[in-house]
């Protein structure tokens, strides 16, 4: 039994990777940060906070990638005393989602990294027979977001299209 | 692909991975499921016996632990079209997949002395 929530058409592909691999908590999400499914969670404050975090490794080790390497780095595996966890992406028709799972002892990285191609697959695949969303907000909403942050920080004005980068 | 732990695991892989029926021999470095090295006929199979491998033999120890028989020496799990034997050496952990008309016995003897001697 597994216990978690998601958009329907994501629900199949992660509780299918959770049962595989045994991780404790898994949690998806674009690259902003928003969630679009989880599983273990139980407060939603937490969900919101490994969004957060797990967009901002994210982010920060795709540009240290770019820096060092070229190109972005792939997924990320890091190991602590008692738990571990994989922070992995899924390219898809509708862009890019991340994966982050945490998981102690009864899995392994071994077993996570195996099934995570699997979930790849079929998060690509589920996102494709799904109709698009209708856009909560207009498609104009980064740049009125964007006017009115800068318009609240006129110090550090904004260079033009920034906002506008397809990522 | 090279173990850190010691450099005769190659060679007592190829060596397992000859033994008539057997098509991958793989070794894993403890219960991480990851491939140190591995030989055999079809290596894209490595990454999924090395996962499952391990992750069986983590489970069947702490099965012959809390039933009070020790560490595990060595797992055989045999399936309709096959089967998959596992043996600890030290931190590493040996799985090898084999034809189920392979002889089992001669494989279990090459697994433990190539545990024996890895250890």
């Amino acid at each position: 039994m597994t216990r978690g929530s998601s958009e329907a058409w994501l629900s199949q592909p992660l509780r299918r990777f959770v049962e595989d691999t045994s991780v404790q908590l898994a949690v998806v999400m674009r690259p902003t940060g928003q969630v679009v499914g989880q599983h273990g969670f139980t407060r939603a404050v937490d969900v919101m906070s490994a969004c957060s975090l797990g967009a901002a490794i994210h982010a920060s080790s795709d540009e240290l990638g770019r820096l060092v390497n070229g190109n972005p780095f792939a997924d990320l595996y890091h190991a602590g005393q008692t738990r571990q966890i994989f922070l992995g992406r899924c390219e898809s028709p509708r862009g890019r989602f991340l994966l982050l799972a945490i998981f102690d002892d009864t899995s392994s990285i071994g077993l996570v990294q195996l099934f995570f191609d699997e979930f790849r697959r079929a998060l690509a695949a589920a996102v494709e027979k799904t109709p698009p969303a209708t856009a909560v907000f207009g498609e104009d909403f980064d740049l009125a977001l964007a006017r009115s942050l800068d318009a609240l920080f006129a110090e550090h004005p904004r260079p033009a299209g920034e906002w506008n980068d397809p990522r | 692909m090279t173990s850190p732990e010691s450099g005769a695991l190659p060679a007592e892989l190829l060596r397992v991975s000859r033994t008539a029926g057997v098509s991958l021999a793989v070794a894993t470095q403890g219960s991480d499921g990851l491939v140190l090295h591995a030989e055999g006929d079809d290596l894209t199979r490595a990454p999924a016996a090395a996962a499952l491998g391990a992750a069986l033999f983590v489970r069947a120890g702490a099965v012959a632990g809390a039933q009070g028989h020790g560490n595990p020496r060595l797992l055989r799990l045999q399936g309709g079209e096959g089967q998959l034997l596992a043996a600890s050496a030290g931190d590493v952990i040996m799985v090898v997949v084999a034809g189920s008309e392979a002889n089992a016995g001669r494989i279990r003897l090459e697994l433990l002395r190539a545990a024996g001697a890895l250890a």
